[in-house]
């Protein structure tokens, strides 16, 4: 009977021993586990807060955006007494429940950045996430020929660039680098670069798309295109006015444009008539019945823009600049002849059979047609391109700073920035 | 009192008997408990680094335009691809045998991820889908992590 108690008692002992190591090594596996739980806890709440404070800050940079484009900065705080956007600007927002932003946009209104704060600007242990960009209005003449759809390059036509900045075009103001012709088509062949034409740059279409090249082009052939076009928007300045009704001008007869914005149904030119532009120029062309806005087909007419004078054409008809027109652009640089057209029908804007000229076109809803013509500087963007029989376009780079009149500010040079 | 003093020998082979028993299950316990760890840590492991790889591909690329960016695009073989950000230009991601390394611009390289057995991309406009798998053998199991992000390029 002692035996049996002894035998018990040491077994419970050992058992109480081998209880204690197996209760030791879960406590042991347990705090591990707990350890490595609270840990990847707080890993997770950084990731998701950091990933909220991105989103907080773009919220930041888009609402200071807004108040640059369409508030006049009413909503932000003048750092040095100055009102409207001028001067430097903070904006300091909160994002219920999420966190806090502060912006900054400089007197320059360029650069902008935004610091968000997760959960707030306060916290002890706040997570910071900060984004800094550059407002501003990108052109839409970033390529020598640009088309939502079909390009063509052919008959010898050749597509280079310059810079009017730099003076006339010509020996070392020649560009063989950046002359590029790009569309965002996604289909086979949509870009044609055929017949002896030469591309000075590179060429580029969208997705899906491919370039038919049985000419030259010297630099890469890429396929990621899909660059906004944004449609025409007529000034309200300009909508707004009383229109003239049709103007003709008769044969052999001269009109002169004098610094203004003028509108009108569409110009009627008689043969070797001549229109002048003196100083600063808008028109806008309505169309007529036919939807013409401007027709030089009676031949020989002479657009004439004068030194220090520019002239802006917005057009919801057809423009022919055909049959031996002459456009005269005193200043020989593109941006002081622009065309937006807002014209939705085929072959919406046509040069053709003319000397050179300096232009800047613009029609993303209509073809645009350039051919048998000495040349043309600037840049052409339509639904369509075509440049043919020895129509050459030289490029001018320095449209690729112009502002974008159709849009407000977009922020470009995005950077996440590490703090 | 002599037989309160000792064990019988029955009583000592049943004892170890009883004792072996206990720490044989308490060591297949343990065991078993150990390989279950050593798979989830190497998943998790596997896991972190994956999205720590992908956040900071992201987190770089995001920043680019699809103007900026080459790669292999829908390759045979896993791809790699090299953009341009505002700060940087020409920096790369690719695959080393199992490594996924990235290539700054000055030529500096960095394993920011282990077992790595795919990379792929995919660009449809604005929108880079980034594909990544990781894959490893724990006690003769094959354990896989796929991980696919994707990202709208802030620049365009």
């Amino acid at each position: 009977m002692n035996s049996l108690h002894l035998f018990r008692r040491k077994w419970c002992q050992g058992s109480l021993a081998i209880t204690f190591m197996v209760v030791l090594v879960l406590t042991t596996l347990g705090t591990a586990f707990l350890y490595r739980g609270a840990n990847e806890s707080w890993l997770a709440y950084r990731v998701t807060s950091s990933s909220a404070a991105l989103w907080a800050a773009e919220a930041g940079l888009q609402k200071a955006r807004w108040e640059y484009n369409y508030n006049n900065c009413a909503g932000m705080t003048h750092l040095d007494g100055n009102t409207g956007c001028n001067g430097d600007k903070t904006l300091a927002g909160t994002l219920a429940g999420y966190g806090d932003y502060d912006v900054t946009l400089d007197s320059t209104n360029t650069n902008i950045g935004s610091t968000a704060s997760i959960p707030s600007r306060t916290a002890a242990k706040n997570i910071q996430r900060k984004v800094v960009g550059v407002l501003g209005k990108p052109s839409i003449f970033g390529f020598g020929m640009f088309a939502q759809g079909k390009v063509t390059v052919s008959n010898n036509a050749l597509v280079d660039a310059y810079n009017s900045t730099a003076g006339a075009y010509g020996g070392a103001n020649v560009d063989h680098v950046n002359g590029s012709v790009g569309s965002n088509g996604t289909t086979a062949g949509v870009v044609e670069i055929d017949n002896n034409a030469d591309v000075w740059g590179n060429v580029s279409t969208g997705p899906g798309g491919s370039v038919t090249n049985t000419g030259h082009v010297a630099g890469s052939v890429t396929n990621t295109n899909s660059i906004a076009l944004p449609a025409v928007v007529v000034p309200g300045s300009l909508s707004g006015l009383a229109s003239g009704g049709a103007l003709s001008v008769g044969n052999n007869n001269a009109y002169t444009f004098n610094a203004g914005d003028y509108k009108y149904s569409s110009i009627n030119l008689g043969n070797k008539s001549t229109v002048t532009v003196n100083g600063a120029v808008r028109l806008y062309l309505t169309g007529d019945a036919s939807h013409t806005g401007i027709d030089t087909g009676s031949g020989q007419v002479k657009f004439d823009i004068t030194a220090g004078s520019s002239l802006i054409i917005y057009t919801d008809g057809t423009l022919t600049f055909n049959n031996n027109a002459t456009v005269i652009v005193a200043s020989q640089k593109p941006k002081d002849l622009q065309i937006y057209s807002t014209y939705t029908g085929p072959s919406g804007l046509t040069l053709e059979n003319n000397s050179s000229t300096y232009a800047a076109i613009y029609g993303p809803q209509t073809d645009v047609n350039v051919s048998n013509n000495a040349g043309l500087y600037g840049a052409v963007v339509g639904k369509t391109t075509l440049l043919n029989n020895n129509g050459d376009v030289h490029y001018d780079t320095a449209l690729a700073t112009m502002a974008n009149p159709f849009e407000g500010s977009i922020i470009s040079n995005w950077q996440d920035v590490a703090l | 009192m002599k037989n309160t003093r000792a064990y019988t020998m029955v009583e000592i082979v049943i004892s170890i008997a009883l004792f072996t028993v206990v720490m044989a299950g308490i060591y297949g316990a343990l065991t078993t408990s150990q390989i279950i760890y050593n798979k989830n840590s190497a998943f998790m492991e596997m896991e972190a680094q994956c999205r720590n790889a992908v956040d900071r591909i992201v987190r770089e690329v995001r920043q680019a335009s699809s103007q900026t960016i080459t790669t292999n695009f829908n390759s045979t073989t896993n791809d790699k691809i090299m953009f341009t950000i505002p700060s940087a230009i020409g920096i790369q991601y690719y695959l080393s045998g199992t490594n996924l390394v990235r290539r700054a611009p000055d030529g500096t390289t960095k394993t920011i991820a282990s077992n790595v057995d795919r990379l792929k991309f995919s660009l449809t406009g604005s929108l880079l889908t980034i594909n990544v798998r990781a894959s490893q053998t724990v006690y003769q199991q094959a354990i896989t992590y796929p991980l696919i992000a994707k990202v709208r390029l802030r620049n365009e």
